[in-house]
C-alpha cells in the first residue's frame, strides 16, 4: 500500500506531461498564456481525428481539380504562410487579393482572415475551398470524392463513428490538425521561462518593442487581435478595405487584423497584401511616420514612432526571437498521408 | 429468442396484432398532430419555382430559388427549401388557432460553429466570408414591357442594429401557416438593386418585409 500513493503520483505526472508534450502535435496550453478562444467541446481533439486532419491539410483532393492543397498556401518551414508571392495564388493560377496569413495559435484567436469576418475555426476551411481565387472547388464535390475513397471513409469512421462523411465531419477534422498548431518555444519563450538570456541587441530590442509595439502586437500572443489601419494606405490596384467590407461601416475602411508576430522572420513578405518583402522595410515603414497615409490608427498617431538606425537593427534582433524552430521543423506538423 | 411469427399460435399472433392496431391508433395521430405545414401562395394559389406569373399590372415575375429559416417552439431552427417539400413541415406540438413562429436565427445560433443539421453549409445558406447564416435566399427573374431583370437577395445578419431575428403570433388553418409572398416580392427593388448580398439597412428592411408576409 505505501507504494501505491508515489507510484499513482508518478502515474499522474507521466500521464499529465504526455498530455501536454509538444513533440507529438496534439494541442497543450502554454504556461502563462490565456484561455484559448477555442471551444474544444465541440470538437474534442483525439490523436486520429489530428491524423486525418493533417492528410486533408496536405490533400490536394479538396481544390476543384486535385491541385492544390492547403499547404500549397500554408507551408510548414514558412510558419504556415506562403512566401513565394505578395498574395497567393491558387487553381488554374488565379491569383487571390490578400497574402496568406502563417498558422499557429489558432485556439486563441477569437476570428479569423484579415478581415475578421470568419469567426470560427471550425468553418473557416470552407472559404479557401470554395473561393474561386484558392481551391476553387464546392463541399458537394468534396464530399463526394472522399465518400467515394476507402481510406478517408475508412479513416472518418474511426474518428467521428460514421458511414457518411458530411460537412462537419471535413471542417471537424481539419480544425483538429490547425487547432494544435501551437508555438511557444521561440528563444523569447525560452528567456520568459529563464531558460536562457537575451544578448544585449535582443534586450535593447525588446525595450523597444515593449514601448512601441506592444499595445498592438500584445504578449504573449503577439497580436491583440484587434483591427488596425497601419498607415501603410490603400493597394494601388487591388480592391481592398479590409474589415470595412465585413462590418459596412466607414470608420473600418482600411483597418485589418493585427498579425501575430511569432516566426515573423520566416512568414514573409508582410502586410495584408504582401507589399513588403523584408522585415526592415516593416520596421523601417513603422519607423518613418513621415511615409504614413490616411487613415492611421489612434495608437500609431500618439506614438509617434521614431527609431535610428540602430535602434531598428535591435528591434530587428528581437523579433528574430520569435522564431520557433521546433514549430516550424516539427515532424509531427508535415507531409502526411493516410496509409 | 422471439418465435417467427408463423411460430405463433392463433392467440398469441392475434394478441400482437391488437398491439400493433393499438400502437398505431396512439401513434399515427400523434405523428400528424405534431406537424406544422408551411405553404407559400402568390396571389391564393401555391406558387412553384420555374414558373412565370403575372406581376403588377403588366409584368411577370418566375422564382428559381426560395429558402429560409423559420422556427416553432418545438423546432426552433428550421430550415425550408420550395424545391424541397419534405422541408415543408415543421414540428409543433399542441398547436391552437395561431402560434409563435421564429423568423431567423439569433447571434449564437449564427456563431456557434455547429454545421449539422439546418445548419449544414451545404444547403446554401452559410455566409463563409463573414461568418452567420442567410435568413432568406431568393432569386429569379422579373419582365417587364422594356427587358428582363434578373434578381437575386441573400438576406441575414445579426449585429446590432440590422438584426433580422423576430418572433410573431401568425394565425393557422387545419395545420397549416400561409406564406403569401405578394407583398414581399413587390418591396424587392428588384429594377434599381437587383443583388444584395450582405447584411444591412436595406437587407434588413427588406426582411422585415418577409415576416409581414405570415398573418
Amino acid at each position: 500500500m505505501k507504494y501505491l500513493i508515489p507510484l499513482w503520483l508518478l502515474l499522474s505526472v507521466f500521464l499529465v506531461s504526455w498530455e501536454v508534450s509538444p513533440e507529438d502535435g496534439l494541442f497543450y496550453q502554454p504556461d502563462g498564456w490565456p484561455k484559448p478562444s477555442y471551444n474544444f467541446e465541440t470538437n474534442p481533439i483525439s490523436h486520429e481525428g489530428f491524423l486525418l486532419g493533417k492528410a486533408l491539410f496536405y490533400d490536394p483532393l479538396l481544390s476543384k481539380d486535385s491541385t492544390v492543397s492547403c499547404a500549397s498556401c500554408h507551408l510548414q518551414y514558412t510558419a504556415f504562410a506562403h512566401v513565394d508571392h505578395p498574395t497567393s495564388h491558387g487553381v488554374d493560377s488565379r491569383v487571390g487579393k490578400r497574402n496568406a496569413p502563417g498558422l499557429m495559435n489558432l485556439a486563441w484567436y477569437p476570428y479569423f482572415h484579415w478581415d475578421g469576418g470568419v469567426l470560427g475555426l471550425n468553418g473557416q476551411a470552407i472559404n479557401p475551398i470554395t473561393h474561386p481565387d484558392e481551391m476553387g472547388s464546392t463541399l458537394e464535390d468534396v464530399l463526394k470524392k472522399l465518400n467515394r475513397n476507402p481510406i478517408y471513409r475508412k479513416a472518418f469512421k474511426n474518428v467521428f463513428k460514421t458511414d457518411e462523411i458530411k460537412t462537419y465531419h471535413l471542417l471537424k477534422a481539419l480544425a483538429q490538425f490547425t487547432v494544435s498548431l501551437v508555438s511557444a518555444n521561440s528563444k523569447y519563450d525560452q528567456m520568459k521561462r529563464k531558460e536562457l538570456a537575451f544578448s544585449d541587441q535582443e534586450q535593447r530590442g525588446y525595450t523597444l518593442f515593449l514601448r512601441h509595439c506592444n499595445q498592438c502586437h500584445t504578449e504573449p500572443l503577439f497580436t491583440n487581435f484587434k483591427f488596425k489601419s497601419n498607415g501603410i494606405g490603400p493597394h494601388p490596384t487591388l480592391k481592398d478595405e479590409g474589415r470595412s467590407e465585413i462590418t459596412g461601416k466607414g470608420k473600418d475602411a482600411y483597418a485589418f487584423r493585427v498579425p501575430t508576430l511569432r516566426n515573423i522572420e520566416h512568414s514573409f513578405p508582410y502586410m495584408h497584401d504582401g507589399r513588403f518583402s523584408k522585415l526592415k522595410e516593416v520596421i523601417h515603414h513603422y519607423a518613418t511616420a513621415s511615409m504614413w497615409k490616411l487613415p492611421v490608427s489612434p495608437e500609431l498617431n500618439k506614438k509617434n514612432i521614431s527609431l535610428n538606425a540602430d535602434e531598428e537593427k535591435a528591434l530587428l534582433s528581437f523579433l528574430k526571437t520569435l522564431t520557433d524552430k521546433g514549430f516550424l521543423l516539427n515532424s509531427n506538423f508535415g507531409y502526411f498521408t493516410l496509409p | 429468442m422471439s418465435a417467427l411469427p408463423w411460430e405463433l399460435n392463433t392467440f398469441e399472433a392475434m394478441k400482437r396484432v391488437t398491439h400493433f392496431l393499438f400502437g398505431l391508433v396512439l401513434i399515427a395521430p400523434w405523428e400528424i398532430w405534431a406537424q406544422l405545414n408551411l405553404r407559400v401562395l402568390y396571389r391564393s394559389a401555391p406558387i412553384t419555382l420555374g414558373k412565370r406569373l403575372p406581376f403588377n399590372s403588366n409584368d411577370s415575375i418566375q422564382l428559381d430559388q426560395l429558402k429560409f429559416y423559420i422556427g416553432t417552439k418545438d423546432e426552433k431552427v428550421h430550415f425550408f427549401d420550395l424545391e424541397d417539400s419534405l422541408t415543408h413541415t415543421l414540428i409543433l406540438h399542441q398547436p391552437e388557432d395561431s402560434t409563435l413562429l421564429f423568423f431567423g436565427m439569433d447571434s449564437l445560433a449564427n456563431t456557434q460553429g455547429r454545421l449539422d443539421g439546418p445548419f449544414d453549409p451545404l444547403l446554401g445558406m452559410y455566409w463563409a466570408w463573414n461568418t452567420g447564416y442567410i435568413q432568406i435566399k431568393i432569386s429569379g427573374v422579373l419582365w417587364t414591357s422594356i427587358q428582363s431583370f434578373p434578381f437575386e437577395y441573400h438576406l441575414g445578419g445579426y449585429r446590432h442594429p440590422y438584426i433580422t431575428h423576430y418572433q410573431k403570433m401568425v394565425s393557422l388553418h387545419n395545420r397549416t401557416v400561409h406564406l403569401s409572398l405578394e407583398g414581399f416580392l413587390s418591396a424587392l427593388p428588384i429594377q434599381g438593386q437587383p443583388k444584395i448580398m450582405m447584411p444591412g439597412p436595406r437587407a434588413w428592411t427588406l426582411y422585415q418585409h418577409f415576416v409581414s408576409s405570415f398573418p
